[in-house]
């Protein structure tokens, strides 16, 4: 297909998506909204669960932060059982990719998902929300991105999700332009008033431009990432400062373990060990396990990482974590020809095989 | 200075290469003594992070071995250790730690020449790497 439908209106995109909600949520066509809340306070969001049409003035379609990241959120409401009614939901691509990726492997559901997306401007750091100024200097992306969204090059949503909202293009749209990408999408506007249907060139097209930028800011990225390849030494300097809270897995969509290894008594060092580590080095550091910790994430994550910079984010010590997952991601995805939540039939990286693969790393 | 004599842990899956290594014991083969077993059901039951354990607590080479690819006793346990091992290289070559530290080799129960051989080899090239790092680091 060359050419693809739009629903178009001449409004500012977030008042064009929130019609859009409180359509759906006053028909019944959605029984709640899934979304970002400006809950009150300058500088407070969260994602919610919508279902008063009133409380839709409160939803920020795409406001560029992301203090929770919500693959974290959707697979917490959707791991004991799909949602009853349908939602629709409103996620960055590296949220939707993320989830599907918790969904392959049993930790959500898609069931009643019905997912809006848009071509991702990236998020601010959350320390720095706070700074923001009013909604017309975002809408103008007078922010500065995190440096992870920056080397994003999957910002455009891929085929899980139905709706998308152009923002990232080459050419940036006056008002709201979304796509319909699935049946049940074209299905869903045909209810909706107040929009035109147009057909316009496929996001692919729409985007090239940026993508591309994308892509060099990437390799720059990959190329100056923290500790990139220049060993142990490096690699223990870089997390001297960490203290271990542990903020950084909390915070990863892929971290999806409901207890982790690494916060239970079997990673806790016995005081026999760490005296016997500490006569043989002359010293060691109390508590130890912050780079096994590291390492034992990186082998757990880097298949599935997403890259979307969350878990630099929250690191309190201002750690580079994402920086150094993206380009251990980089090549064990490569690696392994995966690309976490792009295909929701592809079995997990590590829950699947090809008999006469990777012969060249054996013996 | 005496010559460095590195500790290598092996994981040996019970069914094959355990086997192996044994037979390589009966059959009295002399072999370097620098491997210390460890007997695990499986080579798909070393979990990345005991390898990682093993490499920074010093170990200076860590070999994972198990049945043949096809002779695995739970089928599979094989070829998806080998997708592991293949994450855990690249993630040691991303963060420029040595990957040379670390070997997969498929050994039967019948192999026990295999086994020697392969303990000659790794060892030979551990000595030559010399002493991992990571066993003089105080901020683990
Ligand atoms: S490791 Fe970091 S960048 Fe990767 S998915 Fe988790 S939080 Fe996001
Ligand atoms: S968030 Fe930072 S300080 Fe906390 S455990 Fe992770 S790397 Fe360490
Ligand atoms: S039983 Fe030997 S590798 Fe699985």
């Amino acid at each position: 297909m060359t050419e693809s439908r739009y629903i178009v209106s001449p409004e500012e995109y977030g008042d064009g998506t929130r019609r859009v909600l409180r359509q759906l949520l006053a028909s019944g066509a959605m029984g709640s909204v899934f979304a970002m809340r400006r809950t009150g306070e300058e500088g407070s969001f969260c994602y919610s669960l919508v279902s008063d049409p009133s409380m839709v003035d409160d939803i920020v379609p795409f406001y560029p932060v992301m203090p929770v990241q919500a693959a974290r959120a959707l697979t917490q409401l959707t791991i004991t059982r799909p949602l009853d009614r349908p939602v629709a939901a409103l996620l960055r691509p590296c949220e939707v990719r993320a989830f599907v990726e918790n969904v392959k492997q049993s930790q959500g559901s898609m069931e009643n998902l019905f997912i809006i997306s848009c071509t991702c401007p990236g998020v601010v750091p959350t320390a720095d929300i706070r700074d923001m100024k009013d909604e017309i200097a975002i809408r103008e992306r007078e922010f500065v991105i995190r440096d992870a969204c920056s080397a994003c090059i999957e910002f455009v949503p891929g085929p899980q999700t139905d709706m998308v909202l152009l923002m990232a293009c080459d050419d940036p749209p006056e008002g709201t332009r979304l796509l319909l990408q699935s049946r049940r999408a074209l299905e869903t506007a045909a209810g909706l008033d107040g929009f035109e249907m147009e057909t316009d060139r496929p996001l692919g097209e729409l985007t090239a431009v940026t993508a591309r930028q994308r892509a060099s800011s990437r390799n720059r990225l990959l190329k100056n990432a923290p500790v990139a390849g220049r060993g142990l030494e490096d690699l223990v300097s870089m997390f001297s400062m960490c203290i271990g809270c542990r903020a950084c897995r909390q915070a990863c969509p892929l971290c999806n373990c409901i207890l982790c290894d690494y916060e239970t008594a079997r990673t806790i060092h016995t005081p026999e060990l760490v005296r016997e580590e500490s006569n043989r080095r002359g010293a060691v550091r109390v508590p130890s396990g912050s780079i096994q910790f590291q390492l034992g994430r990186l082998n757990h994550i880097a298949p599935y990482c997403t890259g979307c910079g969350q878990c630099s984010d929250v690191c309190p010590v201002h750690i580079p974590v994402a920086e150094i997952f993206i380009r251990a991601a980089e090549l064990v995805q490569t690696s392994l020809g995966y690309s976490p939540g792009k295909d929701i039939d592809d079995a997990p990286a590590l829950s699947t095989y090809v008999e006469g693969e990777l012969q060249d790393i054996t013996d | 200075m005496d010559e460095f004599e590195p500790r290598i842990i092996g994981f040996l899956c019970n069914w094959c290469s355990y086997a192996g290594a044994d037979l390589a014991g009966t059959s009295r083969l002399e072999m370097p003594s620098n491997l210390v077993p460890i007997k695990v059901m499986c080579s798909s039951r070393v979990d990345p992070e005991m390898v990682a354990d093993a490499f920074l607590r010093g170990a200076d080479g860590v070999l994972i071995a198990g049945c043949h690819p096809g002779d695995c006793h739970y089928d599979k346990g094989n070829y998806y250790a080998r997708r592991r091992f293949a994450v855990l290289k690249k993630v040691v070559e991303s963060l420029g730690l040595e990957a040379d530290r670390l070997r997969l080799s498929w050994i039967s129960a019948s192999e026990g020449a295999r086994f020697r051989k392969v303990v000659e080899e790794f060892t030979e090239k551990v000595r030559k790497l010399g002493p991992n790092p990571a066993g003089k680091e105080t901020l683990l």
